[in-house]
């Protein structure tokens, strides 16, 4: 892995146990993210996608094969060191949100940072300075019920991002929003892709993986497939 | 992660629940309710008993009882006769050879006679003990209920035993200070002797000799059992007493066997507890026979640490159930909060932070439980004590508390609280930390 790198995978593989079926979820991929890339995984459900963002994001350990992080490997990493890649080095953002209901705005971007090293006594101002960045600063203490779709997913963002992590994996996270809302979110993660942040999305949209990646990598049945240049220069 | 942190989210958990959180407490509540006011009993009981003994001096002193001696135990035995016993009279000189044992305090003789004692036309049959004035100044005599103990041992004055008291018709047993009572006992009759042989056994040989004391004191009597010694009377004052000094048939024996009379038993009050045993080993390689409540206490204690323990084993069955329904709420919450958990190991939790959250959790439940259930158990026991001794003295008894609720039964009980519910949390908190992230972030 040279400088320029920021993640480096090659032949990773994983299979899932379903009965006594066997599914090959990722076939071998090699990839090389760069540092500061915004790059789009697209493909049709069951290609792989969301399965090698998890792998990146550390969720999951491959059957086979290496992703190589400035942190350490995944695959070698043991529990522990893999829960703090995931509360350092990546930052993840669902399709569904995924906000802790109960928690308020600003209490489920705290929860962030429980898990790293920020003083508590400075997760409020974080946490409000970042949903503040984000345009929700009205909406601090309502709770997910209480917000629109894309403010639900900024604050999943403002989430994502409190931790200052290296690289943010957004995993189809425009898919439940209309067009615009669809487009704010893309400009959100391209402002902070243009800061310098390295961004993995994977997208059901084509157009809009074109529109703000540097690249974009077509998958299909566990393998990368095709490799187009994005919009970005 | 902070220990803040931890308890925040367990408390926030636990109020955002409020009906289920409040129905698991309960469980906690009533287990540890129980298991306090129970073990309370228990401890009670046990305390009472040997605050008791030692307010009576009876971890200090012994008695000493008349009893058959082979002379080879004796230091002035002889080869011929070893095996031949002989009756030790409690006397004076027996007094001065016990008092010189290292250790002992003093020695008391005591003596008992049976006689009738009446007072404003009632009359009651009792034992009378005659002591020493100067035991006044040890307990139990020290520290009388009402009054004092007699002023001299030829005062023509009596200390009674609550009981005798209300035997005697005093609902308000300390209005009998100041009463004069009468002791009536049986003497022989000498001049009777012939008068009988005329009759042929028709003429009694006894008469009735009666004496008039005042009550000069009221025993203390909040013990379990009532006082045993109900009349005492001045040593002198009970000398001077004609009296056939025996209560039974036995005695007469034993007196014609000794060829005289001695003292009744002696009482042997050690400097301290650390002398008992050495004191008590001394007098019986001497051959004395002794009888100590100290020596009784040892098995008492072995009889109220099985009753500690069944008593502790019907709180437990509470807590147990209460246990189950801790584990019933983990499961609960896990199910509930699968998807939190995903979204926290996401965003860096591992399985020893979850574990942690909700081990947590289950120890909220048992700490809150387990002060409320103690609080609970403590004001139980005090309407309980309230009216056992209501019941007792309705019953002529002096009411006693029965319950104690020393610090460590506290601290224990809210300790075996959190333990249990802790246990009870262990394994599902061990299945919440393995909770696949990637699965219950799909979990609709």
């Amino acid at each position: 892995m040279n400088s320029t790198q920021i993640i480096s995978i090659s032949s990773l593989t994983k299979r899932y146990t379903l009965g006594a079926s066997e599914i090959w979820a990722l076939k071998g991929v090699d990839l090389s993210v760069r540092k500061g890339e915004f790059l789009s995984l697209v493909g049709s459900s069951g290609s792989g996608k969301s399965t090698l963002l998890n792998l990146i994001g550390g969720l999951d350990t491959p059957t086979s094969g290496l992703i190589e992080t400035p942190t350490g490997k995944i695959g070698t990493m043991s529990p522990r060191e893999l829960a703090r890649y995931r509360a350092h080095f990546v930052g993840m953002i669902f399709q569904s949100f995924n906000l802790v209901p109960h928690r308020t705005a600003q209490a489920n971007v705290e929860l962030a940072l429980y898990f790293t090293d920020a003083h508590p006594g400075d997760r409020a101002k974080l946490a409000s300075d970042m949903l503040t960045h984000l345009g929700l600063k009205d909406r601090l203490h309502h709770r997910p019920a209480d917000l629109s779709g894309g403010e639900q997913q900024r604050v999943a963002i403002a989430r994502a991002l409190v931790k200052n992590p290296e690289v943010l994996l957004a995993d189809e996270p425009t898919g439940n929003l209309d067009r615009d809302n669809s487009l704010a979110i893309c400009e959100l993660l391209a402002d902070w892709n243009r800061q310098g942040g390295t961004v993995i999305m994977v997208t059901h949209n084509l157009d809009l993986a074109r529109q703000y990646s540097h690249r974009v990598l077509r998958m299909d049945y566990g393998v990368i497939v095709n490799e187009t240049e994005g919009g970005l220069p | 992660m902070t220990v803040k942190d931890v308890l925040g989210m367990s408390f926030g958990n636990l109020w955002r629940m409020k009906t289920r959180s409040f129905l698991t407490i309960s469980g906690v509540i009533i287990g540890i309710m129980a298991l306090s006011s129970l073990l309370s009993f228990g401890v009670g009981m046990q305390q009472l008993a040997s605050e008791n003994f030692e307010l009576l001096e009876l971890f200090t002193s012994l008695q000493v009882l008349p009893h058959s001696v082979v002379r080879s135990e004796r230091e002035d035995h002889t080869a011929a006769d070893t095996t031949a016993p002989r009756v030790v009279m409690l006397n004076d000189s027996v007094m001065q050879d016990i008092s010189r044992i290292p250790g002992v305090a003093s020695v008391y003789p005591e003596d008992v006679f049976s006689a009738r004692v009446e007072c404003r036309g009632r009359e009651a049959n009792t034992s009378v003990y005659a002591l020493l004035a100067q035991m006044g100044q040890s307990a139990p005599y020290s520290r009388m209920k009402k009054g004092r103990f007699f002023s001299s041992d030829s005062a023509r004055e009596t200390v009674i035993a609550r009981e005798l008291a209300v035997r005697l018709g005093f609902k308000q047993p300390d209005s009998i200070l100041g009463q004069e009572i009468e002791v009536v006992t049986a003497s022989m009759n000498p001049g009777a002797a012939l008068p009988m042989f005329m009759s042929g056994g028709k003429v009694s040989p006894f008469r009735e000799m009666r004496y008039k004391l005042t009550v000069c004191g009221l025993l203390k009597s909040d013990g379990l059992d009532e006082q045993p010694r109900q009349l005492i009377v001045p040593w002198i004052t009970a000398q001077n007493m004609e009296k056939i000094s025996f209560r039974s048939a036995f005695d007469i024996l034993s007196m014609i066997r000794k060829g005289g009379k001695g003292y009744s038993s002696l009482t042997v009050r050690m400097k301290s507890y650390r002398e008992f045993e050495a004191v008590r080993d001394t007098l019986e390689a001497r051959g004395y026979r002794t009888f100590s409540i100290a020596d009784q206490f040892e098995e008492m204690k072995k009889a109220f640490m099985i009753i500690d323990t069944m008593l502790g084993a019907v709180g437990m069955l509470a807590l147990v159930v209460a246990s189950l329904g801790i584990a019933n709420t983990m499961i609960m919450s896990i199910t509930e909060r699968f998807r939190e958990i995903g979204v926290m190991k996401s965003l860096g939790a591992d399985d020893r932070h979850i574990q942690l959250l909700f081990l947590a959790e289950s120890g909220v439940v048992g700490f809150i439980g387990g002060v409320v259930g103690l609080t609970f158990g403590w004001i139980l026991t005090r309407i309980a004590a309230v009216v056992i001794m209501w019941w007792m003295e309705k019953q002529g008894q002096t009411g006693i508390d029965v319950f104690a609720m020393p610090w460590w039964l506290m601290l224990a009980s809210v300790a075996f609280g959190v333990g249990v519910s802790l246990l009870a949390g262990a394994l599902p908190s061990r299945r919440a930390a393995k909770v696949d992230p990637v699965h219950s972030l799909r979990h609709d």
